[in-house]
């Protein structure tokens, strides 16, 4: 084959040189010129030394797989694809009784900055301060610290402002999950829910009460992310756990009833505090619990620590009148006098050792019905008196006072019932009418229950109960149905406290009046209260009311505390769908109809 | 005889390889598809609670009594309401 100059220079092959051959051409690859000689050792060399350089890679692969120390290069290896999550999980809801909201967490998220990262504007600080709902001055004085890597600007924001901020794209300033819980009735039920703090952990109230229930248990995981972002698998180190629900007792009907009754007696009668409990008489479930002055648990700069205390359950005030009952039920017990029997309380005043004990209208013969329905300080002494102290002091402990009540709520108050065998004589007196002694609103309303049951007592409770508590007898029960015939008598025109009827309905209570003490002396402001209950037929609920220093010049309790009574008793029997015991107009005959203790034994003139 | 063994043999192994590539796409796409759901229905819980708490603010008991009072609506008093006798409760709740 005849080749081109050209090209046979381009190959190398230089044109055979005269001589070489005799005009025949020889192969390429045949070329003498192409044969070097290599020596064997140079092939073998290099065969060894690829082999000993695959090894050598072999071996560290090997190595940094296996071998020595591999957890930097697994945390590297990691830092470009696994990333730990947390797993935000929310805190349980509290319900009233009938499935309304009182407290839920909603989403919302935490703003935070890293202040050496931040390199926004004045500009867009500003708005980025407008969003926050935050004075300029305070966001730069948060962001001046440039030693600092992390900085919460907000927590609980809403999440439609955390997307406008997000939009702002601030380099530096970032977001997380968090919740922001929400209180829907506001202050109406602030002291028994409470409130929870940044952290979501409760601080007041039943919030702080069940923390442990609603509590939830933020979840952990391990995922593994692709080059598109995605998560494409995951390891759970810590599943998230929600809160439990918890459904109280309350209803909030009767909860705005009891509210709004005591606010607005608050208020017109100028007084320093309310107070209001209402019972189901049959549960011992606390329907509402209302105090005044409250507070909005949204608002959480507007939490001043004296409108958040719950009154009702912390303060102690000397009863008053209110304690009377109890120490008649214990001379009916012993059997020392009957419903029936008389006692001369004129003129209207008694001394016991050196103290007179007066009336505040001299009364003349009354049967022991008439002392508690007019309230008679000196009948009530002479019943008393003729007690050993210690049976006083059963009756009282065995009602409840003296101990804080068993409710599960923070600060619960034990009131002050000294042992019986400290007593002295005219503390005997005083004690037996409600002076030396001190109680919660809570115990009283508990109290209460011995007469609205038939002689016993259950345990108050704060959460929805399944099944009727374990009750205990405190009193028999002709005792407590001949007590609650004479409170029926309270609460009626020749009782002190007419004020507390209703229409429809009997009722039964007793109005307490009493200075109070402070420093450990009394002064000329006083705690009106009432404690009563509803229909006086079969007595569903069970009512106290409290006033702390009513100012408008009016304090007895008949004028202050007993319509507060009345208001809230009409309200909650017509939510529970009570059948009225007592229609308009029938009233007066059916109050002559009623299953008396013991029929036919009722006094002349009553 | 034994050439075609190993021939077989390295078929499966290349087979079951591929295997074990399409099963864990597989896997991770549904596992994307899984964690998508799983937010939507966080997404969803959250507007629950918050639609209930909208609910709850709206049907406060301070609420409803304003809109009645505007609508002049009152309290009902025993009053003026008709009390029709139970069955076996009659004597009591409504009187002769």
């Amino acid at each position: 084959m005849k080749q081109p100059a050209g090209l046979r220079s381009m190959l190398g092959v230089r044109a055979p040189r005269a001589g070489a051959g005799r005009g025949e051409r020889l192969a390429f690859h045949a070329n003498p010129l192409l044969a070097v000689k290599v020596p064997a050792w140079r092939s073998r060399l290099l065969l060894l030394l690829l082999f000993c350089s695959f090894a050598a890679l072999a071996g560290r692969a090997l190595w940094l797989q296996g071998g020595g120390n591999t957890s930097f290069l697994q945390r590297q290896g990691e830092a470009r694809f696994v990333r730990m999550l947390d797993v935000p999980a929310t805190r349980g809801s509290m319900t009233d009784r009938n499935g309304v909201v009182l407290a839920a967490s909603l989403p919302a998220k935490a703003i935070w900055a890293s202040p050496e990262d931040v390199d926004a504007s004045a500009a867009e600080l500003a708005r980025l301060a407008r969003l926050l709902e935050m004075p300029l001055a305070e966001l730069k004085r948060k962001l001046a610290d440039e030693d600092k890597h992390f900085v919460y600007l907000a927590r609980q924001v809403d999440p439609s402002v955390a997307d406008r901020i997000a939009d702002l794209k601030l380099n530096g300033i970032g977001q997380h999950r968090s919740f922001r819980r929400q209180y829907p009735e506001g202050a109406t039920v602030a002291h028994v829910v409470g409130f929870t703090g940044v952290d979501d952990k409760g601080q007041e109230g039943v919030e702080l009460a069940l923390d442990a229930e609603l509590a939830a248990t933020q979840g952990r995981r391990r995922a593994i992310r692709d080059n598109l972002h995605r998560y494409v698998e995951e390891d759970w180190l810590q599943m998230p756990v929600d809160g439990n629900d918890v459904a109280l007792s309350l209803d909030n009907r009767i909860q705005y009833l009891a509210f709004t009754a005591v606010r607005e007696a608050v208020q017109a009668n100028q007084a320093h505090a309310g107070a209001a409990i209402v019972l189901d008489a049959r549960s011992g479930e606390v329907l509402a619990l209302a105090n005044w002055p409250s507070f909005d648990p949204n608002e959480r700069n507007r939490r001043v620590s004296d409108a958040a205390r719950n009154r009702a359950l912390t303060d102690t005030f000397e009863p008053g009148s209110t304690l009377k009952p109890f120490s008649i039920a214990a001379a009916l017990e012993s059997g020392a006098v009957t419903p029936q029997q008389t006692f001369q309380t004129a003129p209207g005043s008694i001394r016991i050792a050196d103290r007179v004990i007066r009336d505040s209208h001299p009364h003349g013969l009354l049967t022991v019905e008439q002392i508690v329905a007019k309230s008679s300080n000196v009948g009530t002494v002479q019943i008393a008196m003729q007690l050993p102290a210690q049976r006083l002091w059963d009756v009282y402990t065995s009602a409840g006072f003296g101990q804080p009540v068993r409710i599960g709520f923070p600060g619960a108050a034990a009131g002050r019932l000294r042992p019986a065998r400290t007593w002295r004589e005219v503390e005997q007196a005083t004690i037996s009418y409600g002076y030396g002694i001190s109680v919660s609103l809570m115990q009283l309303a508990r109290a209460y229950l011995v007469f609205a049951r038939d002689g016993d007592i259950v345990p108050v409770s704060l959460t929805r109960q399944t099944a009727l508590p374990a009750s205990v007898p405190v009193l028999r029960p002709e005792t407590a149905h001949a007590i609650r015939h004479m409170l029926e008598m309270a609460a009626s025109e020749e009782g002190t406290a007419p004020q507390a009827r209703i229409s429809g309905y009997r009722v039964a209570g007793k109005t307490g009046t009493a200075r109070k003490v402070i420093d450990g002396r009394y002064v000329n402001e006083y705690v009106a209260s009432f404690a009563g209950f509803a229909p006086a037929s079969d007595p569903r609920i069970v009512v106290a009311v409290m006033v702390d220093d009513p100012g408008a010049g009016r304090y007895y309790a008949a004028d202050v505390a007993a319509p507060i009574f009345a208001r809230i008793a009409t309200g909650s029997l017509r939510t529970l769908q009570v059948a009225p015991d007592a229609l308009p107009g029938e009233r007066d005959q059916m109050l002559a109809q009623t299953e008396r203790p013991r029929a036919g034994t009722r006094g002349e003139g009553l | 005889m034994s050439r075609i063994v190993v021939l077989l043999l390295g078929i499966a192994i290349v087979l079951s390889a591929f295997g074990i590539v399409t099963a864990q796409y597989r896997t991770r796409s549904l596992f994307v598809e899984l964690d998508r759901a799983q937010q939507r229905a966080a997404a969803l819980d959250a507007e629950g609670s918050r639609l209930r708490v909208e609910q709850a603010r709206n049907a406060q008991p301070a609420a409803v009594e304003a809109s009645a009072r505007r609508l002049g609506l009152k309290p009902i008093d025993a009053k003026e309401t008709v009390f029709l006798p139970a069955a076996g409760a009659g004597e009591r709740s409504a009187g002769p």
